[in-house]
């Protein structure tokens, strides 16, 4: 029994004679934690695992997409720049979408028939809200993809309809639409990308099921039958 | 605004692939809105330049390598943080001007660096720091283990003074900066209006989870190694059950190269009964030896504990001092788990002596 008192006191002895010692950084400096938390609050705000979800959207998934070549590092910032850019403007959409009396700033984000029938130079449109970076690879001001957006539109146009979106109890904001088809409106999928994104941001922003009305194929069918369009679309 | 540094690899397969980005983000963000990566709140705003490694290069070379590389490092953070320097804002009024925010309003704001998120390599890199000191205050490398009460707190960096110092470069001030383990050199921390020192927070996943869990573990497998109880302990580490979200560990401890913070998270809740079910029993000698190692590991993990709290008062923050104090008394029992190779050796023979007998 003695031997093992005298052993352990003896490893102790032994190794604090030879060059054992608990110092390193880490534990000295959890003495410090208590007056942080005095300072600055909790530190579950500072935990790492929070940053260390940064790298996925930022780095890794450039990377992935990359062709892991030498010049992949600029391919990898340009990656990450470009999805950027759309995400803030989906943001911007989302926000504007919130509120319901900034119809004229909408219209200007998302383009109307109106805007169609007289295109307006890219300085001209609300600078304020749209903040992406300045970030095309040819240079181009965000902006100017609004034109392109538009021009694209141009091309593909079949029909304008004016459409408002219901959540349920009140009405969301009005909006003109460009479908393909007029005849087969009420299947969702038939429609036009376009209309489909820009559904995407409302019902995102929303976060309930959402109602169509086509308000000019209500007008048309108001002299005939004498009914609401109303379309339930979740 | 609060700035984060942290190296990841990105391939380990294509030339062990390394960045070591620095992203920025704004402290008056929510910390929900902050911890949604989907936000997009965190940005990254610079790659710093990853130093080569050096092995096979002669050892005064090597110096003037790190020199280098510890220019090249501020010379790139000098642009970065140019803005936010002295000489941009000479006085407290100056620096302000009108920002958009996401609400469409204009804001008089100033940017004020308010934190550096990094871990403890890094900040010595960054504060041209030696490496393995403590970068808030200036405690001597040789009693970073002591326990330290709060009201006898090491004196705080100063890193105006280490400014003044590498600037008069003479011996007397070389030698004191020699004394406080600071480089020479142009820092561009020392010429941001703020408290330096200040800058790096306390971080739960790297400084506990992956850093002092990982020692405790060590510390501990090496004392039920001295105690012939490695066995008995590994055997009930792998056993225990998958309860709730704890996943089953298959292999023990030593046999993974690195744990990762979600199952040192889940590690720390049975570590304790792990530890206190493989001492059980022992010669009245050894008992209380166990004792004090089953107080240790119960204080770390306590402190632990409290640190995750969500919201603090001057209770729980008396709680943590009081158990810091513990986790000192009894680190001792822990010791020879640190000890050089001559150490074990030589306890490790006397051991056997005593087990033949």
């Amino acid at each position: 029994m003695n031997a093992w008192r005298d052993y352990i006191s003896h490893e102790i002895e032994v190794s604090k004679e030879l060059d054992a010692d608990i110092n390193f950084p880490k534990i000295h400096l959890m003495s410090h934690w208590v007056e942080q938390i005095r300072q600055y609050g909790d530190l579950q705000q500072y935990c790492a695992d929070r940053h260390d979800q940064a790298h996925k959207t930022n780095l890794q998934d450039g990377w992935n997409a990359s062709n892991h070549n030498l010049n992949s590092l600029p391919q990898v910032i340009t990656f990450q720049r470009r999805i950027l850019c759309f995400e803030i403007r989906e943001f911007n959409l989302q926000a504007l979408a919130q509120h319901r009396g900034n119809s004229a700033a909408t219209c200007k984000v998302l383009p109307s028939g109106v805007d169609l029938a007289a295109p307006q130079s890219s300085q001209s449109y609300a600078k304020p809200e749209f903040m992406g970076p300045q970030n095309r690879r040819d240079g181009k001001h965000p902006d100017a993809m609004i034109k392109d957006f538009r021009a694209l539109l141009k091309n593909m146009q079949h029909s304008t309809h004016r459409v408002t979106i219901y959540n349920g109890t009140w009405e969301c904001l009005n909006l003109r639409v460009v479908t393909r088809r007029i005849y087969r409106m009420n299947n969702f999928t038939q429609w036009s990308s376009v209309f489909t994104m820009v559904l995407r941001f409302k019902l995102r922003a929303l976060k309930v099921n959402a109602y169509l009305r086509f308000v000019d194929a209500q007008e048309a069918r108001a002299g005939a039958e004498g009914t609401d369009g109303t379309t339930g679309c979740g | 605004m609060i700035f984060i540094s942290d190296g990841t690899h990105l391939s380990n397969f294509a030339g062990d692939k390394k960045e070591w980005p620095v992203y920025m983000t704004n402290g008056y963000l929510s910390s929900n809105l902050q911890g949604m990566p989907s936000t997009h709140s965190i940005v990254i705003i610079a790659l710093l330049p990853i130093p080569i490694k050096n092995r096979n290069i002669p050892q005064e070379r090597r110096d003037d390598q790190w020199q280098t590389n510890r220019e090249m490092l501020d010379e790139l953070l000098t642009r970065v943080l140019h803005p936010l320097t002295f000489k941009q804002n000479p006085s407290a009024e100056s620096g302000y001007y009108n920002v958009l925010c996401a609400d469409s309003n204009f804001r008089h704001c100033k940017p004020v660096v308010a934190a550096w998120l990094a871990n403890c390599p890094e900040y010595s890199d960054l504060h041209h720091l030696e490496q393995h000191v403590c970068f808030r205050c200036e405690c001597p490398k040789n009693k970073l283990g002591d326990y330290i009460p709060p009201d006898k707190q090491h004196p705080r960096r100063d890193h105006n003074l280490y400014r003044t110092l590498s600037d008069d470069n003479t011996k007397a001030a070389n030698a004191e900066r020699y004394w406080c383990h600071v480089h020479r050199g142009f820092n561009v921390f020392r010429h941001i209006p703020c408290i330096v020192s200040d800058l790096p927070k306390p971080d739960l996943l790297y400084k506990m989870q992956i850093g002092m869990f990982d020692h405790l573990q060590k510390l501990i497998l090496h004392f039920m190694k001295a105690h012939e109880r490695l066995y008995k302990n590994n055997a009930i580490w792998s056993s225990a059950p998958a309860y709730h979200d704890l996943t089953p560990k298959t292999k023990s401890y030593e046999e993974v190269f690195q744990w990762n913070g979600k199952e040192m998270k889940e590690m720390s809740r049975y570590l304790l009964g792990v530890v206190t079910k493989s001492l059980r029993g022992g010669c009245p000698a050894q008992r209380p030896i166990f004792k004090h190692a089953i107080e240790c590991t119960r204080a770390l993990l306590e402190f632990y504990m409290y640190a995750r709290h969500k919201s603090h008062d001057d209770v729980t923050s008396s709680y943590m001092e009081d158990t810091l104090c513990r986790v000192h008394t009894f680190k001792d029992y822990f010791l020879l788990g640190r000890a050089g190779k001559k150490a074990k050796a030589k306890a490790n023979a006397l051991r056997t002596e005593l087990v033949k007998k």
